[in-house]
Parts: C-alpha cells; sequence; structure tokens
C-alpha cells in the first residue's frame, strides 16, 4: 500500500489545480443550475458535491494500489466494459431519444460510456505495450483499432456519436505516443477524414447527373447529428433548434465582454436562454457571467492541469504508464477542445461535456478514476534515490 | 525505458504537447474575438433578447365648459386580463382556465357557448397571444355596469383564479348625452393620412410628438383641434422577459403623461337650452314640411369673440361614434344629406336673406348714396323702368309700407326700401357691398379654433368676373380647339382647291359661332347685372355664409366695428395642480371701415325690429327686460323657376341688450319660412337664459 516515502512524491500543483477546477465547477453550478429546481436553487450544487466527494474516494483508491497490478486484470476490464455496454441496449433508459444509461435507483443510473473511455485507455496501454516498435506496418495497426472499434461501435448504436469518437480520438493518440508510424497514422487519419468528408458531401450536396445514383447515400448517423452538422456550417439554418442553441450560446459568451456581467446576472443563463445551461453549456455561462477574465482563467487552469499530466507521461516508470497517462491527455484534449468549441460556434453541438466543470456524475467519476490513475501512476514513477 | 528509447519518447510528448498548445491558443483567439472585439455587439443582441417595451396610454384629458360642467372624460371600461406570468403560478394553469371559463359564462357575447367551448377559447386565445405574454392579454371588455359583478367574482375567487384581473382601461365619454356634439367632435383610430397631417403641424413637431399607427385622434371639433394637448403624453414601460415570453421584472422608464383639461368657452347651460328649443323650432316645421331636419344657431360674446354657444342640428352624439359604428349609425351620422356629423353652424353656408340688409345699409350711408331720413316710397315702381322692375323682387305679399326710411325699412324688412339702395350702391362703388361684408366676417374664413369651416361667398361684380370667367373661356378654348383639330384633318383629306375653299368657309363659320357664344354668355354669366345688384341688396342671389359669420356680423355691428376672431376654446388646464397651461385671449382681426355714427344708425334700426311695428315686435313681447334688436330673415332656398323656389329658411340674428350689447345670436331653421317664427323663438330661449330672464 501505500508508504510515506511514495506520498512524499505527490504532484502538489497538479493538487491545487484540481482543486481549483472542482471548486469552480461547485460555484459555477450555482449559478448556472439556480434556475433549475427553483424551490432548492443549490440542489445540484449538492448533488454534484456529492458526486465530487464520491469521486474522490473512488480516485485515492484508484491511487493506492500499484498500478500495474491493472495490467494483469486488463482482460476483465475490458470483458466487463463490452458487457455494461451490451447491458445498456437491454436495461437501459432513454433520455433526449439515445439508450445511455443504466438505472441504480429511481432517479440516478450511471452511463456506461463514460466508464467505456477509461476501461479503454488502461486495457489499450497493456494492448500497445506489448506491441511496442512493432506498430510500423498498417497491418500492425489493424489489431488495436479492433480493439478499439468493438465499445465504439456498442456506443455509436446508443447512439453516441461523440463518444465513440472520443473512443477513436483516444485511440489515435495513444497510437502515436505508443511509436506507431506518424506518417502512416497522419495517412490512415486523412484518409478517414476524406472518406467521412465525401461520405457527407455525396449526402448534402446537389449532384450532377452522372453522380445522381450517389444522391442521399445512407450514412450511420441519426437525423439529428445530420442537422447538427448543417447548423454548424450555417446556424441560421435552425433558429429553433440547434442552431439556436449555437446562437444563444455565441450571445451569452459575447456579451459577457471582458469583466461579465456579474455572478448570478447573466441574463442569457437566468432567464434560460442558453440551453443546457448546466451541463453541456456551461462554459457560455462562465463566458456570460465572469467575462473574458473567467474564461482565459479556466482554460488557463485546463491548459496547467494538461502540462501537468504531459509532465507525469515524460516521468513515468515504464510505457505501460505513460500510455495510459497520454490516453487520459487525449481524453481531456479532446473533451475540452469539443465542448468549449461548440460554445464558441467553432466545433459542431455534441453531447460532450466540459471535464470537471460539467454537472454530471458518471462522468465526474469517470474523470476522478482516470485523475487516481494519473496520481498513481505519478507516485510510483522512477525508481526512487536516496 | 532506456535512455535513447526515452528521448524518442519525450519527443513524441513535445509534439503531443504542441497539439494542445494549438488547441489552446484557437479556444482563446476565438474567445478574445468574441468577448473582446465583438462584445458590444453581442452584448446588443443578449439586451434584445430579454427586453420589451410597453406603450403605456395616457389619460386624454377632460373637456369642461366655461362654469366648469364636465362635457367630456375618460371613465374606465372594464376588461378581464390574463396574466401569464401569475397563471403559471398556478399548478395547473388549464384548471385555472376552466373555473374562470364557469365563472365568465354569464358575461360571455355568445350566450349559447358552453363552458367547454369557452375555455377553448379562452385556451386559443392565450395560444394566439403567446408572443406576447410579458403584458396582460384582455379577453373581454365591456362598460362598468356590465363588468363590476365579474370583478367582484374575480375578486371573491382570487385564490383559485392566479392571474385573472379585471382592469380598467380608459374609454372616453361624452358627459352631457352629447350636448354640442359637433363643436366637441369624436375620437377614432388615426388614419394613414391623418398620421401625416398631424406630424407635418408646427407645434407637434416642436412638442416633439409623434403620430403612430393604431393611436386615437380627434376627428373633427375640439377634440381635432387642440388633440396635442388632450392626448398627454405616452409613457414606456420595459419589460425584462425569459425566453419564454414571460415577463420577470417591469420598470417605467417614463411614466404616462395625462392631457390637458380644455376649459371651453361654451356655457352648457346655455347650449342645452339653445339645443331644446331649436328642436323645438324643428319639430313644428316638420307638421308642414316632414323632410325638414336641420338647423343651426349660434351665441357669440361681442366683446370678445367667445363662442358661447354653436348647435348644429341634427344632433350629433358623439358616444355613438366609440367603438364598433353600425351601418344604420354610420348612414346617419356620415352619409345621407342631413349627415349629424355636419356641423351646419360653422360649415353649413346659407343665402342670408334679409339678416344681410344691415350691410346694404351701412354701404347706402358710407357711400352717401342716402340719408337715414330720406325716404323710398314702397312700391315696385320705385326700382325705375319697367325694364328695372322685372329684374327686382316685389314687396311680402304685394304689401305695401308706404313711405320707407332706413329705420323703417330695417323694421318692416322692405326688399323695395333695399333694393333701391342697392342698386345705388353698386352704381356708385360696385366692391364696396363686398368689401363691407368681409369686414364683418362675412365670406371670408373666421380663424375659429375649430377645423372645416366654410368661407360662404360675399359677390360683387369682379368677385363674378373671377369667379366664372374662367369656365366659359375654357369651354371656348375646348370649342376651339376641337374646329381646328377636326378641320385641319380634313383639309389635309381635301381633293382640291374648291372644296379645301368650302371648308375654309365651314370652319370660319363655326369660329364664329363659338365667339358669339361665348359673347352672350360674358352678357348673361359674368358680366353684372341690375338684378345681380337687386338680389345681393337683399340677401339672395350669389349670397351664401355660415351662421358663425352672421353672428360674428352682428356682433361686430354693436361693438363698435371690432371684428374679433371667434373661438371656442378658452384655456388648457394642468389636469392635476388646475394650473393654466395656455389661453385663447380676444383677438381684433380688424376695425371696419364704417364710421361709429353709421354704426349706431344700424344698430338703432335693428332695435326698431324688435319694437313696436317691426317684424319681430311681438317676439319679445312677454320680456319685457328685453333690450336690443335683430333681424329677421325669410331666405328663399332656391332661385325662380326651382322646386326649391317656395321654400325659406327662417333666418334671424340679434343682440342684447341695446347699451354696452353683451352677447349676438345668429340662427338657422331649415324651411323655417319667416325668420321671427322660427329662428326668434330660438333667439328668445337664448337670451331668457342667459340674462337670467323668466
Amino acid at each position: 500500500m501505500l508508504e510515506r516515502r511514495t506520498l512524499r512524491n505527490i504532484d502538489y500543483i497538479l493538487v491545487l489545480v484540481l482543486v481549483l477546477l472542482l471548486g469552480g465547477s461547485l460555484l459555477i453550478l450555482s449559478t448556472a443550475s439556480m434556475n433549475i429546481d427553483k424551490s432548492d436553487p443549490n440542489h445540484y450544487v449538492k448533488i454534484q458535491g456529492l458526486w465530487m466527494a464520491t469521486g474522490l474516494i473512488l480516485a485515492v483508491v484508484m491511487a493506492s494500489f500499484d498500478y500495474q497490478y491493472l495490467r494483469r486484470l486488463s482482460w476483465l476490464i475490458y470483458g466487463i466494459n463490452i458487457l455494461l455496454l451490451v447491458a445498456v441496449f437491454f436495461f437501459g433508459t432513454s433520455a433526449g431519444g439515445a439508450i445511455r444509461w443504466l438505472p441504480i435507483t429511481q432517479t440516478q443510473g450511471i452511463q456506461p460510456s463514460e466508464f467505456a473511455k477509461i476501461a479503454v485507455i488502461i486495457t489499450l496501454a497493456d494492448f500497445l505495450s506489448k506491441r511496442e516498435g512493432k506498430l510500423n506496418r498498417y497491418r500492425d495497426f489493424l489489431a488495436p483499432f479492433l480493439f478499439v472499434l468493438a465499445p465504439a461501435l456498442l456506443i455509436l448504436k446508443q447512439p453516441d456519436l461523440g463518444t465513440a469518437i472520443v473512443l477513436i480520438v483516444i485511440f489515435i493518440g495513444m497510437m502515436f505516443v505508443a511509436g506507431a508510424n506518424p506518417k502512416k497514422l497522419c495517412a490512415l487519419l486523412l484518409g478517414g477524414g476524406t472518406l467521412a468528408g465525401v461520405a457527407l458531401y455525396l449526402h448534402f450536396a446537389d449532384l450532377p447527373s452522372w453522380l445522381q445514383f450517389a444522391q442521399g447515400l445512407p450514412l450511420p448517423l441519426e437525423g439529428y447529428q445530420l442537422n447538427r452538422l448543417t447548423v454548424f456550417v450555417d446556424p441560421t439554418a435552425d433558429t429553433s433548434g440547434d442552431g439556436y442553441h449555437i446562437i444563444q450560446s455565441i450571445w451569452a459568451i459575447g456579451s459577457g465582454g471582458l469583466w461579465g456581467k456579474g455572478y448570478r446576472l447573466g441574463t442569457q443563463t437566468q432567464l434560460n436562454f442558453l440551453p443546457e445551461h448546466y451541463t453541456d453549456f456551461i462554459f457560455a455561462v462562465v463566458g456570460e457571467e465572469f467575462g473574458f477574465v473567467g474564461t482565459i482563467t479556466l482554460l488557463f487552469l485546463l491548459f496547467i492541469f494538461l502540462s501537468r499530466i504531459i509532465r507525469i507521461a515524460a516521468n513515468a516508470k515504464d510505457s505501460y504508464g505513460a500510455l495510459v497517462t497520454m490516453g487520459v491527455a487525449s481524453l481531456f484534449t479532446f473533451h475540452i477542445l469539443v465542448n468549449v468549441g461548440m460554445t464558441l460556434g467553432i466545433m459542431p453541438v455534441t453531447g460532450i461535456p466540459l471535464p470537471l466543470i460539467s454537472y454530471g456524475g458518471s462522468s465526474m467519476w469517470a474523470n476522478m478514476l482516470a485523475i487516481g490513475l494519473l496520481f498513481n501512476i505519478h507516485l510510483r514513477r522512477q525508481r526512487l534515490m536516496f | 525505458m532506456e535512455e535513447k528509447e526515452r528521448g524518442i519518447f519525450v519527443r513524441r510528448l513535445w509534439y503531443f504537447s504542441f497539439v494542445i498548445g494549438v488547441v489552446f491558443l484557437i479556444l482563446g483567439a476565438r474567445l478574445w474575438w468574441l468577448q473582446i472585439a465583438r462584445a458590444a455587439v453581442y452584448a446588443a443582441k443578449a439586451e434584445g433578447n430579454v427586453t420589451r417595451f410597453v406603450e403605456l396610454t395616457p389619460t386624454r384629458g377632460d373637456i369642461i365648459d366655461a362654469n366648469g360642467t364636465l362635457m367630456v372624460t375618460s371613465i374606465p371600461q372594464f376588461s378581464l386580463t390574463l396574466d401569464w406570468l401569475d397563471l403559471q403560478q398556478s399548478k395547473d394553469y388549464k384548471e385555472v382556465v376552466y373555473k374562470l371559463a364557469g365563472h365568465v359564462k354569464p358575461f360571455w357575447p355568445n350566450v349559447n357557448e358552453s363552458v367547454d367551448l369557452i375555455y377553448e377559447d379562452i385556451l386559443a386565445f392565450i395560444q394566439n397571444n403567446q408572443w406576447e405574454r410579458y403584458r396582460p392579454v384582455s379577453i373581454l371588455s365591456g362598460t362598468p355596469a356590465e363588468m363590476l359583478p365579474l370583478r367582484a367574482i374575480v375578486a371573491e375567487h382570487q385564490n383559485e383564479l392566479p392571474g385573472v384581473s379585471v382592469e380598467a382601461v380608459p374609454l372616453r365619454s361624452y358627459a352631457l348625452d352629447g350636448l354640442a356634439g359637433q363643436v366637441l367632435g369624436y375620437v377614432r383610430e388615426i388614419s394613414e393620412q391623418e398620421i401625416e397631417q398631424f406630424n407635418g403641424k408646427e407645434e407637434v413637431r416642436a412638442e416633439g410628438l409623434k403620430y403612430l399607427q393604431g393611436d386615437l385622434v380627434g376627428k373633427m371639433g375640439v377634440e381635432k383641434t387642440y388633440d396635442l394637448y388632450l392626448r398627454g403624453q405616452k409613457g414606456v414601460q420595459q419589460i425584462e422577459v425569459d425566453n419564454n415570453a414571460r415577463p420577470i421584472r417591469k420598470t417605467t422608464i417614463q411614466a404616462a403623461q395625462p392631457g390637458k383639461t380644455l376649459q371651453l368657452t361654451i356655457d352648457a347651460n346655455l347650449q342645452a337650452v339653445i339645443e331644446a328649443s331649436l328642436d323645438e323650432q324643428i319639430k313644428k316645421v316638420r307638421e308642414t314640411y316632414p323632410e325638414a331636419s336641420t338647423g343651426a344657431a349660434v351665441v357669440i360674446e361681442v366683446n370678445t369673440g367667445k363662442i358661447l354657444a354653436m348647435v348644429s342640428r341634427p344632433a350629433m352624439n358623439p358616444n355613438d361614434l366609440i367603438g364598433i359604428i353600425s351601418e344604420e349609425t354610420a348612414y346617419q351620422y356620415f352619409q345621407v344629406k342631413s349627415a349629424a356629423t355636419f356641423n351646419r353652424a360653422l360649415t353649413g353656408t346659407y343665402p342670408p336673406g334679409s339678416t344681410y340688409k344691415m350691410i346694404t345699409a351701412m354701404a347706402g350711408l358710407q357711400s352717401k348714396v342716402i340719408t337715414p331720413e330720406e325716404t323710398i316710397y314702397d312700391a315696385i315702381s320705385s326700382l325705375g323702368s319697367l325694364a328695372a322692375q322685372q329684374q327686382g323682387f316685389a314687396e311680402w305679399g304685394n304689401q305695401t309700407f308706404e313711405s320707407v326710411n332706413l329705420y323703417k325699412g330695417l323694421a318692416m324688412s322692405s326688399n323695395i326700401y333695399f333694393q333701391v339702395v342697392g342698386r345705388r350702391v353698386f352704381e356708385a362703388a360696385p366692391e364696396l357691398m363686398k368689401q363691407l361684408s368681409n369686414e364683418f366676417g362675412l365670406g371670408i374664413l373666421s380663424g375659429v379654433d375649430l377645423p372645416g369651416e366654410a368661407k360662404g361667398i360675399a359677390p360683387s361684380a369682379e368677385w363674378k368676373k373671377e369667379n366664372y370667367t374662367p369656365m366659359y373661356q375654357q369651354l371656348r378654348e375646348e370649342q376651339l380647339e376641337e374646329i381646328e383639330a377636326r378641320y385641319a384633318a380634313q383639309l389635309e383629306q381635301a381633293p382640291d382647291e374648291q372644296t379645301a375653299q368650302k371648308l375654309e368657309t365651314q370652319r370660319a363659320n363655326e369660329i364664329k359661332r363659338v365667339e358669339s357664344e361665348y359673347q352672350q354668355n360674358v352678357a348673361d354669366n359674368i358680366d353684372w347685372h341690375l338684378y345681380d345688384s337687386f338680389n345681393v341688396s337683399v340677401g339672395q342671389g350669389y349670397n351664401l355664409y355660415t351662421p358663425l359669420q352672421l353672428a360674428q356680423y352682428v356682433a361686430t355691428i354693436v361693438n363698435g366695428g371690432r371684428h374679433y376672431r371667434p373661438y371656442v376654446a378658452d384655456k388648457l388646464l394642468d389636469p392635476v395642480s388646475g394650473e393654466v397651461v395656455l389661453r385663447n385671449e380676444p383677438q381684433i382681426l380688424n376695425t371696419v371701415s364704417v364710421s361709429p355714427d353709421i354704426l349706431a344708425i344700424v344698430k338703432k334700426g335693428m332695435s326698431e325690429v324688435t319694437s313696436v311695428g317691426g317684424t319681430a315686435a311681438w317676439l319679445f313681447g312677454d320680456v319685457p327686460q328685453f333690450s336690443g334688436g335683430g333681424k329677421t330673415g325669410t331666405a328663399q332656398i332656391g332661385s325662380k323657376g326651382t322646386i326649391t323656389e317656395n321654400l325659406f329658411n327662417g333666418m334671424f340674428v340679434a343682440f342684447a341688450p341695446y347699451d354696452n350689447p353683451q352677447i349676438a345670436f345668429a340662427g338657422v331653421v331649415e324651411y323655417g319660412g319667416h325668420g321671427g317664427e322660427s329662428s326668434g323663438y330660438v333667439a328668445k330661449a337664448a337670451f331668457k337664459e342667459y340674462f337670467g330672464w323668466k
């Protein structure tokens, strides 16, 4: 278990940033969620606090044993993950047209897809660390890809395109760190992107007659997902639905100006013009009420947070630890880019929360599990000198 | 890990860090763009999201009479309203609406509608107004009598009816049952044309006001003239709304300023007496002429020009012109020949008949073609040659008053006497009659503070020429042009010289014919004739004046020759403090050129009319207090040979008392025959009321 000697290795800067981020989350939630349940303005702050407290316990647990132990459980974790994702189809409850939840109590449930991200990171790190130096050929890419594809497809089926893409991004990030041939990785990436682009183009564009057969080609996407892509290109195309969300989010952030409108004084937030303002669009609340100063401070904290994670990877004892760490870094970076970018109107609308800040239990627990793991890896870095 | 291996690994981490850096730079740059560079734009957009402005309607100013009696006010009309915000507070707003439907059933316009249907109707109404939820929606409105019971019910069940209230909205009410309706006017929604018209006014621009679509505006009478002051100033309320347009906060940015109180020069009691008396006279006339329905009367203060009463019949009750107007009402008020909205005292022009004879008298005296004492024998032969006699009027009923001087001429209303005098005046100074008429306010616009006054006609040779020449000239030119055009075409196609010659001759003949026709027209219709002189001298012919002008004319005779601008609005008062904001002062438009001596002679002549031997001597027989004078008129409506030849309007003008006269009267009763026997009674009633005689 933990020894006093090991504890001395704790990254206090990371701890400080974490405390600031979690405290910030509660502060932001206290204004962002105050008009959701009018009978108890602090209802969601309390629940989020509970998620954090339990999440911290999970993190401590995750940090307490030698992470090498996880390698032995790798296939077990992978199996449980797949089982949970399959279970969603049988026992899941739906929210907004998608079945993502496994009910635990009457009002609370867990979102296996959130934990799937962590499970994929832990198991893929083990999978890749065994293939280090053997990832130079295209055919070497196939096995790891299929390894991630299985859970990704299950999640896509829910449907949850955002989280499925997160898994792919984690895969790419970890492959790169694991030493996959960068040129070939890029080529694959470009190829995949081009394929998706062409498919979308064929779906939407007015085609010349010789290409008519491809018109309206079916895509593995739901109508609302296509709509989100449409309004991302042109928010005014749908001013009542997703386009409306993007426009209101931009207005909220822009109207905040340098200093913001003040705590609990944002009209866009408090009068409900801003949608989902305590979950996916929480960054816009920061922008409206705390202004440029607030948003830049938050981004700065997140940047420090990520740079500390990379520092952990650099100092990791072995490649398994480094891969896990960089998987988590990929996860957080992509979440921040997509979530913040969405509120700023430079990314399409997806249901991806802002890590550590957005309200949500499963996401908080998953993130805390990941962070616990990071501390674990950091505590047990290179052999200590006496 | 090996050292070398770690080196490669760390390099990959640097690449990774680079990607993260780029991500954060992009996000930061975008934040700078939205929150710094374009902050103002988005601040305005967000502001527009939540802000709605609601107009606060000011209460329109009251109108009171000279004694302070309330004539027009704004009374509350009650409106059943639903406030969405409050309604939302209840657990199930549909249940509230259902309960409301039950309570409202006895008051619902459609008596047979079931509670369920009323419920559906109200829900549909809420749905239709969903984007105006920030303000209460009116569901039903009515008079206090209709709505007060409902208000009590709503108050009683307030607990189960959140958001439901019965509120008052001001509605124009003409308190004295339409007394002086045409003077007061009425208020309705502004038309496209009127928006331009009102906004073009200098006072409106000076006050910084703007008339907008949907505004109510005075359409006639003082409601129109003084609309600017009566309407008050709109207030503005800012309402903060949420994304469902529900009101969150209300702030009054500018409170509505109530309109000013307008005090008229009209004496409501006097007005009422005259209205009743005129109605009585019209009723009397109707026994003989069932189609008779019109009449008018004016009383003005001779030393100020204040209009103390102004009556026009048929009566107009402005209360009838509020809200939806039935076809029947529209016909009666606007379309029929005897339209009630037509203010005959102001806009109606009438031949003055014998009431014009004072002008003839003054013109004769001023041009010295007669002295007051000179007598003329009252026989048709006095008019001159047989040809002249044929052009003149005989005495009424071919009676004779024998030797007639000026006083007797006025007293007996001798047509022969005034035709003789008039002929002399027109021969000595052709324009004098018109000039004097204008000096006394006849045939010119008075500048009264009421919209729509008529100018009337004070004729003269000059006037006749100016008025009719263009018409006949145009006719001549058109005919000549037509001839030229016709022959030009024919000449072009003429086969030989001979035919052309023939056409030329024909053309010359036609032109000659047109020219001679024109000369005939000039002689008949443009040149001044003796019969014109005769007609004008006794107030017939082209003479046309409004009752207001006739009253002014009498006032100017008896006040020593000062022609005042008539006015109906005395002052504007602040509705709260009662302070005078604006006051109309008496304004002398001109002083007449007639000498005071001549005015005194004519005034004396007018008093002879109401004294023993005068045409209206009997009228004031039972009122010994009366001193003053008058003049009767029995004005032929049509010219000889028309159907209206034997129809006469009863005209009467008068003043009182004789020494230091106070008021002047002018009245007309359609088909009233002898003026003294119709309008005269109205004058008598007016004087009795004004001076308090029993």
